[in-house]
């Protein structure tokens, strides 16, 4: 009986194994080359700033805020997050290839979770795709595109929505299992409505981001 | 000449500016911290309308909110934000209560030490007991509308994110009219209580969420 239960957990990890690592059947590989913005629209906008409803599930701790994207100059642009009450949390400043925390308020001020907020939002920015060499695969029956890249050991798995420029899905595998799982949704103006980013297994971190609209009316 | 024409111009227009905002150092203070702790004894309850003006110095961007504010002695507090969307904060003795997105969550004020600062910061600063609090040296201003006091953090904890505290009272100093904080990093919040009633009858369904 023993012996089975443990074949059984054998044979279920080495499924889990080859799925998880596998690139999706309908998906053929077309080139490798440089992923560029014609490729994969960045989401973010040089040109106007981006405020979103943010929460932020950080292992037993919530914070909810506002998060602004603004551009400061031709190759620099800030992620800063401030609570409701108007404490500023973080600011992340984020250049072409980098992402580097300026800012983070004491209760968080940790290197685990500052490093776990640069990852997270470089994410949620494509900096693993945009710019860097990777496969890309073609789904045949909508032309839906699948960008895969390398980083330290992952692997980066960015989805379109349908055969737009636009990524609707992205995954971050290891070896074994998927590791963070970002669903983008877009407004009328291309721009992201809402993100969500949700870290697989032991690590508890959720992001939730929901675009606001400023108009005359609420400022 | 016409050089000197702009240039009295511009003394006349910079010498109007200081006096609408420039505050010079209150010679009666004792007089000032009496009526400031007469608020402190007379004020029950209040309740006012508020926009709240984050400014982040260093990218040039404002992110205002709105809202409405109760307060209740002994230590109920409520902000409850209506735009850009809705959030209610509050704080019902030791417990802070907040509903975002219809969802009610429920913390022990003693189990968060920033909650804890931040609400003893507001009420004090809102019922004038701040002037008791050892946690900051104070500085009073005052100019022809407004009196001023500056607060400067003394202790750690505060010092690394708070740089000051900028609390206005009208003239006739009846209750806080304008609160400041600047961070450390120049970023700073200006909240500004407009439609003030001053001890009405606030609703006690107002200090509790479900």
């Amino acid at each position: 009986m023993a012996t089975f239960r443990l074949k059984n957990l054998y044979l279920s990890s080495l499924l889990i194994l080859l799925t998880s690592c596998a690139i999706p059947l309908k998906y053929k590989l077309a080139e490798q080359r440089k992923i560029t913005s014609t490729d994969a629209q960045p989401l973010v906008s040089s040109e106007v700033s981006m405020l979103y409803k943010t929460q932020i599930f950080l292992f037993n701790k919530y914070y909810t805020g506002m998060l602004l994207h603004k551009q400061t100059d031709s190759t620099t642009s800030h992620l800063v997050f401030v609570t409701e009450l108007g404490m500023k949390m973080f600011d992340i400043e984020l250049k072409k290839d980098s992402l580097k925390m300026v800012y983070c308020f004491v209760p968080m001020n940790t290197p685990k979770i500052t490093t776990l907020l640069e990852n997270d939002m470089g994410l949620i920015l494509l900096h693993q795709l945009l710019n860097k060499t990777g496969k890309i695969y073609i789904n045949k029956k909508d032309e839906k595109k699948l960008y895969i890249t390398n980083e330290n050991g992952k692997k980066y798995f960015y989805y379109t929505q349908g055969n737009s420029n636009r990524i609707g899905k992205s995954l971050v595998k290891g070896k074994l299992f998927t590791k963070q799982k970002t669903v983008y949704k877009f407004g009328p103006d291309n721009l992201p409505e809402s993100v969500s980013l949700k870290h697989k297994g032991l690590l508890r971190l959720k992001i939730k981001l929901n675009r606001i609209i400023t108009t005359k009316a609420n400022e | 000449m016409l050089n000197q024409k702009l240039y009295l111009l511009f003394c006349i227009f910079s010498a109007s500016l200081f006096a609408q905002t420039g505050f010079k150092t209150v010679k009666d203070t004792v007089l000032l911290k009496e009526k400031i702790n007469g608020i402190s004894k007379e004020t029950n309850s209040l309740e006012s309308d508020f926009t709240q003006v984050k400014t982040l110095s260093m990218l040039s961007e404002k992110i205002t909110s709105k809202g409405h504010f109760c307060f209740q002695k002994v230590n109920l507090l409520r902000w409850e934000y209506v735009s850009p969307y809705t959030y209610i904060i509050v704080i019902n003795k030791d417990k802070v209560l907040i509903k975002d997105d219809s969802k009610l969550r429920k913390y022990d004020m003693n189990s968060n030490k920033v909650f804890k600062e931040i609400n003893d910061i507001m009420i004090s600063c809102i019922d004038g007991n701040i002037l008791k609090s050892n946690k900051f040296k104070i500085a009073y201003g005052e100019n022809d509308k407004a009196y001023r006091l500056e607060l400067t953090p003394l202790v750690k904890g505060m010092k690394e994110s708070l740089k000051k505290i900028y609390m206005y009272f009208d003239k006739a100093v009846t209750s806080v009219t304008k609160l400041e904080m600047v961070e450390t990093t120049d970023d700073f919040t200006v909240i500004d209580f407009t439609n003030k009633k001053v001890n009405g009858n606030i609703p006690a369904e107002k200090f509790i969420l479900k």
